[in-house]
């Protein structure tokens, strides 16, 4: 739950429709306002600045404009935005790039969702 | 010079000059070599020589004999070179392609490995983050009480990991190398 009693307000980013559905249901399960969902990272960009969300769940690896260059791109527009990375790879050298492009937490798929939760900021 | 050619004769690229002395009173029958614009032997000159005449004579031929010799010899070394530099040639042209057909090969196995990764993140990775995330559904689902939804998420999840097993099965196949296959099949063919 947001500070102001409100639920806290999530785009989930991935280029997979099946992820990005259970994702979803998941963050909403927990609590947590699921506001938008994008297929990639151009689509997360003008999302979150028209959305602008407490959160977003950003997949690192996806057609066009990825994770990474998306929270570069959206960081700057936003300072508060917790931008979680969500990645199936455990590669510290994009954990690093994530971290330089402005990303809160990078996280591997098939973490706990508690994890995650946290991560979001949901509780 | 008290001297008369006595005959010409035809000599090969290698002949030896032979320096014939016949002594007959105070006169000898001396073979010169005659010598070739590139340096062997072409023939050789007879003459009958007083022997004072002779022994200038002998060291004459002798030049003549070594420098038939030397010519020869720097033909040989010219054809060798020729051919030492054409196999060079080739020895370089075998190198550089089999640079090429390594560096073809090593971009071909990398090309094949980024593929292999990439259908690995777009397809187990994937389908298995989404049944984790069902999985979690379903914990909640059972913590609510709500039981009806955690048997359709169980059937979901079941459904999902048939499909993944599916997906990974048709990796493996592809994986499979093809030599194992024509090796198994002269396996047969040798029993």
């Amino acid at each position: 739950m947001h500070p102001s009693d409100r639920p806290t307000r999530v785009i989930v980013v991935d280029d997979d429709e099946a992820v990005r559905t259970v994702l979803s249901h998941v963050l909403a399960d927990e609590g947590l306002e699921v506001v938008g969902v994008a297929g990639d990272g151009a689509a997360a960009v003008s999302l979150a600045e028209a959305l602008r969300p407490d959160a977003i769940v950003l997949d690192v690896r996806m057609p066009g404009i990825g994770g990474i260059e998306a929270a570069r791109r959206i960081r700057p527009t936003d300072p508060d935005v917790r931008l979680v990375m969500l990645s199936a790879y455990d590669d510290p050298t994009l954990q690093r790039e994530a971290a330089a492009a402005g990303a809160s937490t990078f996280l591997v798929k098939g973490c706990a969702l508690s994890e995650l939760v946290r991560a979001v900021g949901g509780r | 010079m008290n001297s008369r050619i006595l005959r010409v004769t035809a000599a090969t690229d290698s002949v030896f000059m032979v320096m014939a002395t016949q002594r007959r009173s105070r006169l000898a029958t001396t073979l010169l070599p005659l010598l070739a614009a590139g340096g062997g032997a072409a023939g050789a000159v007879a003459t009958t020589l007083g022997l004072q005449q002779q022994e200038a004579v002998g060291s004459a031929t002798a030049i003549a004999v070594l420098l038939a010799a030397f010519g020869y010899v720097y033909r040989r070394a010219g054809r060798a070179r020729k051919e030492l530099g054409v196999a060079l040639a080739r020895l370089a042209r075998a190198r550089d392609d089999r640079i090429q057909l390594l560096a073809r090969t090593a971009r071909s196995a990398q090309a094949e490995r980024r593929r292999i990764a990439t259908d690995l993140h777009d397809g187990p990775i994937q389908r298995l983050t989404a049944t984790a995330f069902t999985l979690d559904l379903l914990t909640n689902a059972l913590g609510h009480g709500e039981l009806d939804a955690a048997n359709e998420l169980a059937f979901r999840i079941r459904t999902q990991l048939a499909t993944e097993m599916t997906s990974l099965r048709r990796l493996m196949t592809e994986l499979r190398p093809p030599v194992l296959d024509d090796g198994a099949e002269l396996c047969h063919a040798s029993v």
